[in-house]
């Protein structure tokens, strides 16, 4: 089986319907971001979390409005899996005493039910902090590392290339959370494995742009007379074929995990679907375009 | 196909070095699947009879992170804060708001509390000299000391308050009786216990969090004492014929350290040697664990796990192995049982096992202590370990205050020949007979087995004379059954990914599939090798992290195979083409590689817990997805089109 082999799609000449693309979903990303903003996880914003099983009967309301009366501030409580809840409060108090309280108000609202508290998950308030500057740290040290190291083995037009599409990667990913969170069915909060998500797509998207800057190496010395243009969607489409396989395989696992995975990855294997794709698309038409376009800006102000 | 033969020795080096770290994972398998299968009496009987082999197979399989097989992670966190309060003296205003502030900071930022208390206290305070609150004749801090030899100092109390702190822990958890523990310093001032299998999460809590407190304890009336061994013994005999075991016990052993007044000489020194050598292997068979089970008719519950043992200069309740420490713990919690014991007297377990077996199981006492502490360990002023001059036998000397010198002097005036035992945090961390009463405040302790528990016993009074406060700061529990739902999704994500990504690249491929699913075969052979190799933890994202790299393992070879097809548009011959291929396609995957493996390095340095265990599996299997595509497809291909002449389709 071929797909695109021999492809010639004139994709650098016709950049700007991918920054229109772009620019909408960037757009958007960010009144979202600043607007609704984004739910983060008891993992950086201190709490706890609490899955209890044994609940498959009983509807969400009914153990939210069991709660409220026990505890001292609404708690969240949402699906887990089949069988059971998850149920979030932010509260300091001592872990055993909340989690008796939970457990009273099954046993006295939903008697006969062995409702069983399956899983814990506490993060204090420093190390709450400690975490989130864990995090932020990952981040930033990712993008630097790989900025230099591009900058290294190709040129620095090609490192902000590639490090505009990992922002552009990573921006509209959050973007995604923070709209659909709330409306799709599975948590969307941001804790530290939707941070691992993040630097695995940003990996991922790196991947994609690098096999392509190769390629434009490798081009550049041998088309010398095209002009860059040319050359780079030249390299896109030599490289097309690989891009779509390696898209397929990644995307049909991450889908496997997001399907087989269990509730507890469900979060992070939807950041890894969503991330595949636009990692796959911007090493296309963010990466390529951008030096294309910081070219064109290098070679008019030597002309 | 010259110049393969380093390749292929390589890869066969690499896949038996695997196989040799995953032969225990996969026995261990192996084994738990013939004992699910066993009748019950028959699978004790196999694990009585293996016990060493489990063991040792068990502890170099690879691990199972607590989110897979259910259990309880916590940190803990000592507060450092606290420790300063009690070491200063002289405390005015501008300390306390150092202090303050200082606490503060450590919260928000990255900074320990003892370096930030430093800083804040000089910026407020130029002048200011903190030797002012901090006196510590011992460790050379006097009123001239610089605000930088402080700084040491205050470090090095916190450390070995974090040090104690593990200790303390460790303790704790051993009386639990919790298999595998894992107990780590993470950091400055934090400590991360992992329990698996606990699902007793408020014991749990209650027991780690629990302040810690240094005294010193008379010790029971050995004579009263066996009286209560027996008759809480009788309590638990189903039938009469059994108490007569009691009798038989093993009354051998003889520890005992000598509490001695300034210059005595140790006598007992010698004969504690004999302690591990007494107890063999057989001895413990024969009155331990097989009478109750050869007995058809209902066993004694407590000496199913206990074995007393008698003894005139000590008050010994009895010997547990640390398996059975839960067991008997709650068989003697029992208020009928408590009233049996003699009044005012508590049972507590010694901190160091009192005996090893040859399998390298541990066993503990447990000890009749007057429940009242006579003294407490605040007045212990300095603690060293010293030489005999004769014996060249390490001890341990004690000085106390002048108000703990009378106290001494007193108890100890009082009970000559009786013992006395050191206990921090409900555990005897030492007992010994008084020699003699001890006036003037200077005490040692002599008869000690080695320099090692000489020095154990001196961490315990130094550190032990503050208390040292553990806060749970997160905690996180996974019950068993949740982990096993984990497990199996695990299982079919990585199963069903694999047969998916299988089938495409055949589909896609043709014969260079075929050759590139060997290679991803051999890829998640190699990554399990290197976990298990390496002794890391198998956990949730860490599996995510396999099912990911089976997508993206082909990668390499994906690029290799399209450029080979390039080169073959070109019109070269496939032998051409292939050598080409493999040349040309090498920079674009090993700088993709590189890259995506910083991406890891900095997951893996940055996160905690399971997301460290994605990071490992991460760059595990970029490693070994760049090792077989380039060099293990490399060998088959030139196997195929070189030697055999094949025609290999590229699809």
């Amino acid at each position: 089986m071929r797909l695109f082999e021999n492809a010639d799609y004139t994709l650098i000449p016709n950049r700007r319907i991918g920054y229109v693309i772009s620019g909408v979903l960037l757009t958007i990303s960010v009144i979202s971001l600043l607007w609704k903003g984004l739910a983060l996880g008891i993992d950086f914003r201190g709490g706890m979390e609490f899955v209890v099983g044994n609940t498959t009967d009983i509807p969400t309301v009914d153990v939210r409005s069991a709660l409220v009366g026990s505890l001292e501030e609404e708690p969240e409580v949402k699906r887990f899996g089949e069988t059971g809840h998850l149920i979030r409060i932010s509260s300091s108090e001592d872990i055993t005493t909340v989690e008796n309280r939970v457990l009273g108000a099954f046993e006295s609202q939903f008697p006969g039910q062995n409702v069983q508290i399956e899983k814990t998950n506490v993060v204090g308030p420093r190390f709450a902090e400690d975490l989130k500057r864990g995090a932020i740290y990952a981040v930033f040290g990712a993008l630097l590392v790989i900025f230099l190291y591009i900058m290294v083995r190709f040129e620095w037009r090609y490192s902000l290339g590639a490090v505009a599409a990992l922002v552009h990667d990573v921006t509209i990913t959050l973007g995604l959370f923070s709209v659909l969170s709330g409306i799709v069915p599975f948590s969307l909060q941001i804790d530290q494995s939707i941070i691992a998500a993040f630097l695995t797509i940003v990996g991922y998207s790196l991947n994609d742009t690098v096999v392509v800057f190769d390629r434009v190496r490798e081009y550049v010395n041998l088309f010398k007379t095209e002009p860059f243009d040319e050359v780079v969607n030249r390299s896109i489409n030599a490289t097309l074929s690989r891009t779509v396989v390696t898209s397929v395989t990644t995307f049909i696992v991450v889908s496997i995990l997001f399907l087989f995975g269990g509730e507890v990855l469900r979060g992070f294997s939807f950041a890894l679907i969503v991330g595949v794709i636009i990692g796959t698309y911007s090493s296309v038409f963010v990466a390529s375009p951008t030096i294309v376009e910081l070219n064109r800006r290098l070679e008019k102000s030597v002309a | 196909m010259q110049g393969n033969g380093f390749k292929i020795g390589l890869t066969i080096f690499f896949v038996g070095l695997c196989g040799f770290y995953l032969f225990p994972s996969v026995q261990n398998l192996y084994v738990s699947y013939k004992m699910n299968n066993m009748e019950p009496a028959e699978r004790t009987e196999y694990q009585e009879e293996n016990r060493q082999w489990l063991q040792q197979v068990d502890q170099n399989s690879l691990n199972l992170g607590l989110d897979l097989q259910g259990g309880m992670h916590v940190t803990l966190e000592v507060e450092i804060a606290n420790l300063l309060d009690q070491l200063a003296v002289n405390k005015d205003d501008a300390f306390r708001q150092a202090l303050q502030v200082a606490e503060q900071r450590a919260e928000n930022e990255d900074v320990s509390v003892v370096d930030a208390f430093v800083e804040e206290f000089e910026a407020e305070n130029p002048d200011g000299r903190l030797s002012r609150y901090f006196r510590d004749e011992t460790e050379g801090l006097s009123r001239r000391s610089s605000n930088g030899d402080v700084q040491e100092y205050l470090n090095k109390q916190a450390d070995s308050a974090v040090q104690n702190g593990i200790q303390v822990v460790r303790n704790r958890v051993n009386q639990y009786g919790v298999t595998e523990p894992s107990i780590q310093r993470q950091g400055d001032e934090r400590i991360v216990v992992e329990l698996p299998g606990v699902s007793d999460r408020e014991r749990v809590r209650d027991l780690l969090e629990s302040a810690s407190q240094l005294s010193f304890h008379l010790m029971a009336n050995s004579q009263q004492l066996n009286e209560s061994v027996q008759r809480i013994i009788e309590h638990y005999e189903p039938t009469a014929e059994d108490s007569a075991r009691i009798a038989e016990a093993n009354a051998a052993d003889t520890t005992g350290d000598g509490m001695t007044a300034d210059t005595s000489e140790a006598t007992e020194g010698t004969q504690i040697a004999g302690e591990g050598q007494q107890a063999t292997e057989d001895q413990e068979g024969t009155s331990l664990t097989e009478p109750g089970e050869q007995q058809a008719g209902p066993q004694n519950p407590l000496l199913a796990a206990m074995q007393p043992m008698p003894r005139q200069d000590q008050p010994i309740f009895g010997r547990v192995f640390a398996a059975d420490t839960a067991a008997v713990n709650d068989l003697l919690s029992k208020p009928e049982v408590k009233r049996m014991l003699p009044p005012g007297i508590q049972l507590m377990w010694t901190a160091s096992p009192r005996l090893t077996t040859q399998d390298g199981r541990e066993a503990f006492h447990l000890l009749a202590v007057q429940a009242e502490p006579e003294l407490a360990g605040e007045v212990v002023t300095q603690a060293s370990v010293q030489f005999d001059r004769q014996t060249n036998e390490p001890k341990v000397s004690i000085t106390m205050n002048s108000e703990g010198a009378r106290s001494w002097d007193r108890i100890t005036a009082a009970n000559v020949g009786n013992q006395v035992s050191i206990v921090l945090d409900g555990t005897v961390y030492s007992n010994a007979t008084i020699q003699g009463r001890i006036s003037g405040g200077r005490t040692e302790i002599t008869g000690l087995e080695s320099r090692q528990e000489a020095s154990d016993i001196v961490t315990v009074l130094q550190s032990g004379r503050l208390q040292t406060d553990l806060n749970i700061i997160s905690e996180r529990t996974v019950g068993p059954s949740l982990g096993e739902e984990s497990t199996r999704a695990g299982f079919i994500s990585v199963v069903s990914g694999f047969l998916l990504v299988v089938f495409f690249m055949i589909m896609y491929y043709r014969t260079a599939g075929v050759v590139a699913n060997v290679a991803l075969l051999l890829n998640l052979v190699l990554i399990l090798g290197i976990l298990a190799g390496f002794g890391a933890t198998l956990t949730l994202p860490g599996i995510a992290g396999i099912v990911l790299t089976i997508g993206m393992a082909v990668d390499a070879n994906v690029l290799i195979f399209d450029r080979v097809r390039e080169e073959q548009a070109t019109g070269k011959t496939l032998r051409a083409a292939v050598s080409a291929g493999y040349e040309e396609s090498l920079s674009a995957i090993l700088d993709a590689n590189i890259t995506t493996f910083f991406v890891g390095v900095i997951l893996y340095s940055f996160g905690v817990g399971p997301i460290k265990g994605f990071a490992v599996t991460l760059m595990a299997g970029i490693l070994s997805s760049l090792f077989t595509a380039i060099i293990v497809t490399r060998i088959i291909f030139d196997y195929m089109v070189e030697e055999r002449r094949m025609q290999v389709s590229y699809g």
